[in-house]
């Protein structure tokens, strides 16, 4: 009796998790494709959005994250480094450092864009800008990369090290011909997935990068994530909603290469820790 | 050759070591930055207009004279949309779980997991999209106005199931493969097994699921904004609508001044507040916690 | 001192001078002792073989000399211990030239995951010798040294994982002695290896008498008796590893003096 309720509860589950999801797919398939086209790629929006396409948009959206990765990976990638290998004799520091790691990973992201608009925006001066949401971004992004990062260094066999160790050779060495190569595929599966999620960000970016759709000059100009452009499609501007559901095709879409991309990463490195 | 006999350790290696050093640091500054500079900015809101009057005044009015700031609307739509969420994607998602460890045929079992990691990775705004232009309009058939504390849930319980289904999933998986042998060699059912071993188990990888999912419903912002209807009064009812404190600061931190944006700083260091309490009772219950 | 003048002022002198002396060394982890008080003295150009039943801290006291101790989160080692006179535990020592004067091959095989060739660069590179004709010909001399060269003289690009378990435990050494050191340790280096890549390990510990000083774990007693000159019998006493006896190996094992190793080289206990 119980063994056929959990069998009903569990397929039941199953069947409404795929039903809705294929529902919340199909609708952005079924809604996005008809706005599609090269064209809505290569031009920029006009009309509010309503009309062209978003070109600038795409633009903008690299240049934010180029700017969160960028400041992001670096910082990220020593503290990973720090916390691997010297860490340890900095006991204390360590459990601060993990610690604050953690509770940043939970800050909600709106926080995240109160921060980055109080200080970025507003302290500093960089007023809506693609740098001001590049690094609020990379705030935002920096736990995932020092995580990710951390674990393909910890999964480097110890033999490795004490080899390493045992010839003499500097950390630096180690570090670099050694460690770094065996974990890139855990790094650049970080890093794509610090980019996965820098690229679904919205709340973030409306109060540090704002809103501005023209293509942008400089990182100093206010631009337009894909994300945000969504938002302002579906909320700000009526008649929005055939291109906003477009946009928000090509967002899945990039997110769906993203994760691709990182599974295939993932599934190289397992094997070749093998 | 190097010289021997040198005590320090290479020029290369203390750069290193100090270069490294410097950016953990830094790394572990960030979240102490980010919450001290959103206390100093909410600070002349909490000094001038006190802590209590913001669970206390007549309303939500931060425009009007005098202006009023009573986030209590706010907090109560939060949290109402978040236990709403929680309660249909908990069970939900739980046993999408065992579904997937131990009911599905390994091929569906993959192809579920597949879709679920796709959907875990989909922007919110994206998820706000399709409840704004498809699932609002069909509440509102229903109940007008369509946009209000349900479509809020409906939409968060659907964001936060993937997190759900695959921190469960690597619970229950983590478990399953020490005690499986064990439990078959026992003779025990299906169910048995899963109810009687396996959940026990992996409760603390399941505890941290619970809570792992709470804080990304409670913080998310723009599915909120999308879809509550966004009116600052207190809900009266499941179809009424009503406005997150997320939502709250999204909607006004583009025009406020003064004391008005202090206070919505005020609603922003009351909801890191409530996260880091999560997390917090995530450690005092022993949940393994893991943001994946 | 430098590490190129040592041996041949020693080569000279009638008494073998004492490479390594332990004295009263004890490795704790995490506060636990797991070897306890050992008093040893180990002359220069020695083999002596590290024997007795496993967890008696025979590696613990290996991982002492080349500080790999360090490595090990919690770990604390007392007492004194010199090489060639030289205190090796003061924290102000240079671990680096420490490790380049002392050796070490490890129970696994674990070459770097590069190239054949790039496995012994690496090191020299780092060893400072800046010219690459001096370093290929350090290379084609460790490995001729370990009977490598002409089966890998070919492909010396080629994955070193790509080699058999012999060919990495002797591309391991080979990479040890290209640094050119003073002392090899070997921790249970044959314990992977099937006999015939056996064979051609102790052949090589053979040609090194007086040559490098070597310690080697076993727990092959058979091995232990081909290959070394002295013996050092570990033992688990009070709960933590010590050293029980120690002495030229054809007297250890003709008239053990303690009677642990008295059973245990008879096979009665161990």
């Amino acid at each position: 009796m119980r063994d056929r309720l959990s069998a009903v509860a569990a397929w039941g589950a199953a069947g409404m998790v795929l039903a809705a999801f294929a529902w919340l797919i199909g609708d952005v398939l079924w809604r996005g494709l008809p706005g599609l086209s090269w064209q809505f790629l290569v031009s920029a929006p006009a009309d509010a959005g309503r009309a062209g396409g978003i070109a600038s948009i795409l633009l903008a959206t690299v240049w934010i994250l180029a700017i969160a990765i960028g400041t992001a990976l670096p910082l990220g990638l020593a503290t990973a480094v720090w916390l691997a290998e010297f860490g340890h004799r900095q006991p204390r520091l360590q459990g601060h450092v993990n610690h604050a790691l953690d509770v940043l990973a939970g800050v909600p992201s709106i926080v995240f864009g109160l921060f980055g608009n109080a200080f970025f925006a507003v302290t500093l001066g960089l007023g809506f800008s693609i740098l001001s949401g590049g690094l609020t971004l990379a705030c935002m992004a920096l736990p995932i990369l020092v995580r990710v990062t951390g674990a393909g260094l910890q999964a480097v066999p110890a033999e490795l090290r004490q080899g390493a160790a045992a010839c003499g050779l500097t950390q630096w060495t180690t570090l670099s011909r050694l460690l770094l190569p065996a974990a890139l595929p855990a790094l650049l599966a970080g890093t794509l997935l610090g980019i996965g999620r820098a690229l679904a960000e919205t709340a973030a970016l409306i109060f540090t990068s704002g809103y501005v759709d023209r293509y942008p000059g400089s990182v100093f100009d206010s631009a337009r994530a894909l994300s945000v452009h969504i938002y302002d499609l579906a909320m700000n501007v009526p008649g929005g909603e055939r291109n906003g559901y477009a946009s928000a095709l090509v967002l899945v879409a990039l997110i769906l290469c993203i994760n691709l991309a990182t599974h295939a990463l993932a599934r190289g490195w397992q094997r070749s820790m093998s | 050759m190097s010289t021997p006999g040198r005590s320090s350790p290479p020029d290369g290696d203390a750069a290193l070591r100090a270069v490294t050093g410097l950016a953990a640091r830094l790394s572990g500054t960030v979240v102490v930055g980010i919450a001290l500079f959103v206390l100093w900015q909410a600070w002349p809101a909490l000094q001038a207009v006190g802590p209590l009057r913001f669970v206390t005044d007549a309303g939500w009015h931060p425009l009007a004279q005098p202006a009023q700031f009573n986030l209590l609307p706010m907090l109560v739509a939060s949290v109402a949309v978040t236990l709403g969420a929680m309660l249909l994607a908990g069970p939900l998602g739980l046993f999408t779980a065992i579904f997937m460890t131990d009911y599905a045929p390994p091929a569906l079992a993959r192809l579920l997991r597949g879709v679920v990691e796709l959907l875990a990775g989909v922007p919110s705004v994206v998820y706000g999209l399709w409840g704004l232009v498809t699932l609002v309009p069909l509440l509102a058939a229903w109940q007008p106005p369509g946009a209000s504390l349900l479509a809020g849930i409906l939409v968060l319980a659907l964001m936060i199931l993937p997190t759900m289904v695959l921190a469960s999933h690597a619970a229950i998986a983590g478990v399953a493969a020490e005690h499986r042998l064990t439990v078959a060699a026992l003779g025990f059912s299906c169910a048995g097994s899963l109810w009687g071993v396996l959940l026990p188990a992996a409760r603390a990888g399941l505890c941290g699921a619970l809570l792992l999912s709470t804080t990304r419903a409670l913080g998310e912002t723009m599915a909120m904004l999308m879809v509550t209807g966004n009116v600052a009064r207190m809900p009266d009812s499941l179809f009424a609508p009503a406005r997150t404190l997320t939502a709250n600061i999204a909607l006004e931190l583009a025009y406020a001044m003064d004391r008005h944006r202090a206070a919505l700083f005020v609603g922003g260091l009351l909801l890191t507040a409530l996260v880091l309490a999560l997390v917090r009772l995530a450690r005092g219950l022993g949940c393994a916690w893991r943001h994946a | 001192m430098s590490i190129h003048s040592l041996p041949t002022t020693t080569c000279a002198e009638p008494v073998p001078q004492t490479a390594l002396q332990a004295l009263d060394l004890t490795v704790r982890y995490r506060g636990r002792a797991a070897l306890r008080g050992v008093n040893l003295t180990v002359a220069d150009g020695s083999v002596t073989a590290l024997i007795g039943p496993s967890g008696c801290g025979k590696t613990s006291f290996l991982n002492c000399i080349n500080r790999m101790t360090d490595l090990i989160a919690g770990c604390e080692v007392s007492g004194t211990l010199s090489l060639f006179g030289e205190d090796v535990l003061t924290d102000g020592s240079n671990l680096l030239a420490l490790r380049r004067r002392v050796g070490m091959i490890f129970q696994r095989a674990n070459p770097f995951p590069l190239s054949i060739r790039r496995n012994l660069d690496l090191p020299l590179r780092e060893y400072g010798i800046r010219s690459a004709s001096e370093r290929a010909g350090r290379l084609e001399q460790a490995l001729r040294d370990v009977g490598l060269w002409r089966e890998v003289i070919d492909r010396l690009d080629d994955p070193a994982l790509a080699l058999s378990g012999g060919q990495r435990q002797r591309l391991c050494i080979a990479r040890a002695i290209a640094l050119e050191p003073q002392v090899l340790l070997m921790d249970e280096p044959c314990s992977g290896l099937d006999p015939h890549a056996t064979a051609a390990i102790e052949d090589l510990i053979h040609g090194w008498h007086g040559r490098y000083t070597v310690l080697i774990v076993t727990h092959n007693l058979a091995q232990a008796r081909r290959v070394s000159d002295h013996t050092a019998v570990f033992w688990l006493q009070d709960g933590a590893g010590t050293l029980v006896e120690h002495g030229p190996t054809g007297a250890l094992f003709a008239a053990p003096r303690h009677p642990v190793t008295a059973d245990y080289v008879a096979g009665r206990a161990g």
